[in-house]
């Protein structure tokens, strides 16, 4: 136990830094609960409480939500998370930072497996454990996160298998079952997932087809597995229809300027995803000192002339597809795949610089230089993330609901209506996760318009009961005469959200 | 790794007319762009303006107010800031639509594959090229003549396909390519009059 600890004490270093970075006030940052985190929250504490999501169905394969069938996988795996620590953000986002965490370990496994060099690998997973993409989605309850665990398993898992047909077979189905798993884990991963899928089919076509009548198994499980989601079809791509280019003008055009906008140079160094969810303002997707070691990194790939290595330069060319059939773009949630590429890329330029064999004092004063701008940067993007991105990106998270649903949570006995607007969007799951409103009874009362005594309202709200009514009104509707106003709602950048008062 | 059976055994002049064929096609949609642009009355402009780094650091610092102020102006200070705001005005013509928009999806990927081809061939001409194109866009940045950047970058950065030319001529199927990429990217252009990343107001006779 000993010599393993110190065998590997670099990795686990990296792993606590890894786990640090992800875990430290997870519940706190980002600032609010995004609607979608609220509902994977609430259907997965309907699940544990009557085995039935919101709607009443009984352990569904796709869940139904806001009618976008969200996919199934991270909402059962927030169940346990949630019988642990209760119906909070944190169990929420527990999922997602956990096997964020595992992923770093993985790449750092997948890598050395591929350049069987130990220094390579642990680059890669120290650059994957502070890469500002990936520490994003790992503090949220992304799916897309899992998916991407699930497929760098399923990757290593066939990677196993790919050194050793004959005897690797159980890794072939392990990692059938990883894909299977990824496919059922977001919505991106159907186009994603097959796509590997096909290009890993490629590439290792006369092991696979070496397996003859033993691949039927494999095969019948991956089919077992994508076989909900494929029945479901119709359901399974409602989200899809509502942002793929698919059949719409210019497809062509689009398409091809969506894929380069992935790889443009001002979203990956500098200014990052536009939507305020998946990075922080003004800091790119990755660190500027990797800008540098990536060219060194892409000249040292494509120059690896085993199957593994072009492998992973076919992944990386393949990745940003998924991205690039929907709008808007970039997007980096969607292109999440590329993420541990980026990692390793930059750990090869990184392996290629330090053995390079220019001038010694040339190369320790390059060494230098990108260690100084690296600790910059990273400083520069913990102030970002502690200090800038909770007070900027407050509404994107929709920050408010958490202090407003607590307060009326005080007070709802003595009023006979509740009233909120519907103004920042889908407020009914606000009100039934940080209520934890019990699921069997909400599933008598389906309406997301309103339930129990809480009522949900748009422009206007009129009044309709003759006793006390506490309503919940966005900062910008000011009712005329002035009703008795109880509470004011701050969000973390100070901006008021609600008024809440009593008419 | 290229098959034996789709290598050309062409040598000399053989070679040397594929190559100018290749050359031509590149040109050619690059001339067409430029054809295009010319109902253009006011191009997009990537100048550099210094006021940026001024406002970006007052509007972060305006953010640190609970911070020390030591450790704010650490974070955000004129250099820093400086850099970033300079970075970011310089790697704007190369944003994936308007870099596909302003030079074609063929003479883009001979670009690039001309990049690739004189980094693995450690070409002296070749980086002094790269060199100049690095300049050019650091003009882009302190011009206010914003057609005559539009031209500049529409020329230097297709120029670099001219290092790809060995790397298309060698197979049937890389030749193929060329022939495909080349007809959609002329079917990009025939559809993308209105070039929106790069003209804010554009005529047609």
């Amino acid at each position: 136990m000993k010599s393993f600890l110190i065998k590997n004490s670099l990795l686990i270093l990296i792993l606590l830094i890894a786990l640090f970075l992800r875990f430290y006030k997870l519940g706190q940052n980002p600032p609010g609960l995004y609607w979608d985190e609220a509902a994977i929250g609430y259907n997965a504490y309907s699940i544990l409480k009557t085995a039935k999501d919101e709607y009443g169905n009984f352990l569904p394969v796709s869940f139904r939500s806001f009618d976008d069938y969200k996919a199934p996988f991270y909402i059962y795996l927030t169940v346990p998370s949630i019988a642990v620590f209760g119906l909070n953000e944190f169990a929420v986002r527990f999922p997602s930072a956990f096997f964020g965490v595992l992923t770093v370990l993985l790449t750092y496994l997948a890598t050395r497996e591929i350049f069987k060099n130990n220094k390579i690998a642990l680059f890669s997973s120290l650059f994957l454990a502070i890469s500002p993409w990936h520490l994003q989605f790992s503090r949220a309850a992304f799916e897309a996160n899992l998916m991407l665990f699930l497929n760098l398993l399923g990757f290593l898992l066939f990677l196993h298998f790919g050194k050793l047909p004959s005897k690797g077979y159980k890794y072939l189905i392990a990692s059938v079952i990883s894909f299977g798993l990824a496919f059922n884990a977001y919505h991106a991963a159907r186009i994603w997932v097959p796509l590997f899928l096909l290009m890993i089919t490629i590439f290792y076509f006369k092991k696979l087809i070496g397996l003859r009548l033993k691949l039927i198994v494999p095969a019948a499980i991956l089919i077992l597995l994508i076989f909900p989601a494929v029945s479901n079809f119709q359901r399974a791509t409602t989200r899809a229809k509502s942002v793929a280019i698919f059949g719409k003008p210019n497809f062509m055009q689009n398409f091809i300027s969506g894929y380069l906008a992935h790889f443009s140079p001002n979203f990956l160094f500098i200014a990052g995803d536009q939507i305020g969810r998946h990075s922080i303002p003004g800091f790119g997707q990755l660190y500027v000192f990797q800008l540098p070691l990536v060219i060194l990194g892409v000249i040292s790939l494509a120059a690896k002339r085993t199957v593994d290595g072009r492998l992973l330069l076919a992944w990386f060319i393949l990745s940003a597809i998924p991205a690039a059939v929907s709008t808007p773009v970039p997007h980096a949630l969607r292109s999440i795949t590329i993420v541990p590429l980026w990692s390793i890329i930059t750990a090869l330029g990184t392996v290629h610089l330090l053995e390079s064999k220019i001038k010694n004092t040339i190369r320790y004063l390059l060494i230098a230089a990108i260690l100084l701008i690296a600790f910059y940067n990273f400083a520069t993007y913990l102030h970002l993330l502690w200090k800038h991105y909770p007070k900027l990106t407050a509404p994107d998270w929709q920050d408010g609901y958490r202090e407003m649903t607590e307060y009326v949570n005080t007070i709802k006995d003595r009023y006979e209506k509740i009233a909120i607007t519907d103004y920042y969007g889908h407020p009914y799951i606000y009100v039934l996760f940080y209520l934890q409103y019990d699921p069997a009874l909400y599933q008598k009362q389906v309406n997301q318009n309103g339930f129990d005594r809480y009522e949900f309202f748009g422009e206007s709200w009129e009044k309709k009961v003759t006793g006390p009514v506490l309503v919940v009104r966005p900062k910008w509707q000011i009712p005329e005469p002035a009703p008795k106003y109880l509470k004011f709602i701050y969000a973390t950048n100070g901006d008021l959200v609600y008024r809440i008062s009593e008419e | 790794m290229t098959r034996k059976a789709d290598t050309f055994i062409l040598y000399g002049r053989s070679m040397a007319k594929i190559k100018l064929l290749i050359a031509a096609v590149v040109i050619f949609l690059v001339v067409f762009r430029l054809w295009q642009s010319t109902g253009c009355r006011r191009f997009v402009s990537f100048e550099f303006d210094p006021l940026w780094v001024k406002l970006n650091v007052e509007s972060q610092v305006g953010l640190d107010r609970s911070a020390p102020r030591d450790i704010s102006r650490f974070f955000h200070n004129k250099a820093a800031t400086g850099l970033y705001e300079a970075a970011k005005a310089y790697l704007t013509p190369l944003e994936g639509r308007r870099f596909a928009e302003t030079v074609g999806l063929l003479p883009l990927i001979a670009a690039v594959i001309g990049l690739a081809s004189i980094i693995r061939n450690k070409s002296i001409i070749g980086i002094g090229h790269i060199g100049l194109i690095l300049i050019v866009l650091a003009i882009v940045l302190f011009s206010s003549k914003t057609s005559f950047n539009f031209y500049l970058l529409a020329l230097a950065i297709p120029s670099l396909s001219i290092w790809s030319l060995d790397y298309f001529a060698k197979t049937k199927l890389r030749l193929l390519a060329v022939f495909v990429l080349a007809i959609l990217t002329f079917y990009f252009f025939l559809f993308g009059w209105q070039m929106s990343t790069i003209c804010y107001e554009i005529f047609f006779n």
